[in-house]
């Protein structure tokens, strides 16, 4: 049951939209969803942490990196994705420099079953470092959904404050798809929340460069 | 830990042959279990973080959000002792080191590791990090089994326990918080490490230890990780708990995932007709049966031991045990009695385990298979049972 009321949500997409509209921006502003909790203690409850994936994707221009095997390299090539075979891996020597730069291309990797057990081996700790280790994509599933599941997905984290920000949507998506998008992750991480709408003190929503619209 | 001797819960014993071949067996096959007392360990608003105790002692230690450990004697549920020195959240606290029974180690946000003497209640040693580092959890192992592991902001600490110093720091295989480090059973010179980032890592901990060599394995779950334990007849499966309450099951020596349940709170929920599962608090392993159970809790403190069917593509099955009416809150700590001092005596007193939560109760159940005894539980208010008031009643002569 969410208490999150429609009506006031639509309209603080709507508001926030033609916001960006009449002032327009060098780029495309991320919408971030702010939330403020109440009656919940950092120090003793337990973390409020994780990744949740949305119904649309947030980020279009996330890029993405495949260190395939051969049938991935080839389906990478179809698609249009950047990639990365064995030998490829092997001419970086366990070099850090070379793993930084590569761990700084991109916003996220995904990697063939035979490549991702050897990456350790490969390349070190380097991605590890960079918070990009990559996610395995098998032969069963097709390596295009897999892309736009990587793009899809957001981190939320609460750290020693009560309030947080997740980034739910961009201003070049529809007002159909923010609204979505909103939704789910507000009950996704209401659900995690032991007292649930008991301890979201506030919610608001901001573009990067507008002003914040409460919805709840 | 490795317990010497293991006393099976004797509630799984009748329902593991009936539902062995089904898991998607009535409820009849679940049992309600009662308590045997509570205590409430604070009249303040601090939680019950952790409960451990150690085979060859009898006494159970439980973290509290206060900052301190108490001790309490199992057999009677009476107070013995309070161990203080931590000045900030403790994260994990265990016997952990097997040749010295008596000693109850504890890590905290403090920066520490402390060691406690359960006899004199004082602390006998300190192991110091950094002032800003903070340790999530610990172990003790290794090839020579004097290595102390810490997971810290995302580092790795090991120290050397007989000259207390550190000996290395594993900073560049995780970029968040470390929640939990073991070392592999049976193989004592391997590592598993979980953290916030996401990854569970593998490391082989012989000779000088470090990120570029010593990083063996990499196993990325996707989201936050929580807990994860090993289980399966080698040791070689892990359970993995995330911190948005989804369980996974690994092989870590292929380093590939073996099970995903995406919606593990749901499939438990729909095992059962009581409150949904908001929260997993631990998963429980018979080494002798061979059985696996993701322990679930609702917000109201009713426990459910779920069974895990382990061959592809995995089953969650009917809550095989039921711990209703000793929480008020969400549960944080189950420790069944084969882990305990109790679970090693000859006559069994019929006890499950103990539990604790946020609601500041140390709750002991009885796996007792007297189902007409529900009555006897269903108290909507606390008693703390001491001696005393049980030792009163004998004396009155009717």
């Amino acid at each position: 049951m969410s208490k999150l009321q429609s009506d006031v949500l639509r309209e603080a997409i709507s508001q926030l939209v033609n916001d960006t509209r009449e002032k327009k921006r060098k780029f495309i502003e991320t919408i971030e969803l702010q939330i403020g909790l109440k009656n919940y203690d950092p120090q003793k409850d337990k973390r409020f942490s994780g990744s949740v994936k949305l119904p649309h994707i947030p980020r279009p221009k996330m890029k993405v990196c495949m260190l395939g095997d051969a049938q991935h390299v080839e389906e990478a090539e179809k698609i249009g994705l950047d990639w990365m075979d064995v030998e490829g891996l092997k001419k970086m020597n366990k070099n850090k420099k070379l793993v930084k730069k590569l761990a700084k291309k991109y916003h996220a990797f995904l990697a063939s079953e035979a490549i991702i057990k050897q990456i350790p081996r490969l390349l070190g700790p380097g991605l590890n470092k960079a918070g990009k280790f990559p996610t395995l994509v098998t032969h069963q599933e097709s390596l295009e959904s897999k892309v736009n599941e990587t793009k899809a997905m957001v981190k939320f984290q609460l750290k020693k404050v009560l309030c947080m920000g997740v980034a739910v949507g961009n201003c070049g998506m529809e007002e159909k798809q923010i609204f979505q998008n909103v939704q789910l992750s507000v009950n996704f991480l209401v659900s995690l929340l032991k007292k649930n709408w008991q301890n979201v003190r506030c919610l608001y929503l901001k573009s990067t460069m507008g002003k914040p619209y409460r919805v709840f | 830990m490795e317990i010497a001797a293991e006393v099976e819960m004797d509630i799984f014993d009748g329902t593991a042959a009936a539902s062995s071949s089904s898991f998607s067996a009535a409820s009849t096959s679940s049992k309600r279990l009662a308590i045997k007392n509570t205590i409430q360990t604070n009249f303040h608003e601090d939680y019950v973080f952790q409960i451990a105790s150690s085979p060859e002692i009898s006494t159970l230690a439980v973290s509290l959000s206060s900052n301190t450990i108490k001790l309490y004697s199992p057999a009677t549920g009476q107070f013995i002792g309070e161990c203080k020195g931590h000045i900030s959240t403790i994260h994990e606290i265990s016997f952990g080191v097997p040749s010295s029974p008596h000693l109850l180690c504890s890590c905290s946000s403090d920066a520490t590791v402390r060691m406690w003497d359960t006899r004199t209640f004082k602390q006998v040693s300190l192991i110091k990090a950094a002032s800003y580092q903070e340790i999530f959890s610990f172990c003790v192992g290794g090839s020579s089994t004097n290595l102390l592991a810490g997971g810290g902001k995302s580092q790795i600490l090991f120290w050397d326990l007989r000259s207390s110093k550190q000996v290395a720091c594993l900073e560049e295989s995780h970029m968040d918080d470390v929640t939990q480090v073991r070392f592999t059973p049976n193989q004592q010179n391997k590592l598993v490490s979980s953290s916030v980032d996401g990854l569970l890592c593998l490391f082989d901990t012989v000779g000088h230890i470090d990120d570029d060599n010593h990083l063996e394995s990499v196993m990325n779950v996707g989201t936050s990780v929580g807990k994860f334990g090993f289980f399966g007849e080698k040791n070689q499966k892990l359970w993995c708990l995330t911190h948005i309450e989804t369980l996974s099951i690994w092989d870590w020596r292929d380093g590939r995932r073996d099970i995903n349940f995406e919606d593990t709170r749901t499939l438990a929920s729909d095992q059962w007709n009581l409150d949904h599962i908001d929260y997993f608090v631990d998963c429980y392993y018979s080494e002798t049966k061979d059985r696996l159970w993701v322990i679930g809790g609702t917000g109201a403190g009713t426990l459910g031991y779920f069974p895990i069917n382990c061959t592809v593509p995995g089953v969650i099955g009917s809550p095989e045990a039921i711990l209703e009416g000793g929480h008020t809150g969400v549960v944080r700590t189950v420790l069944p009695v084969s882990m305990t001092h109790q679970g090693i005596l000859t006559e069994k007193k019929g006890v499950f385990g103990w539990t604790g939560g946020e609601d500041g109760r140390l709750c002991c159940w009885l796996s007792d298979e007297n189902l007409a005894a529900n009555k006897s539980w269903v108290s909507s208010t606390f008693v703390m049972k001491s001696p005393r008031v049980r030792g009163k009643n004998r004396h009155l002569p009717y």
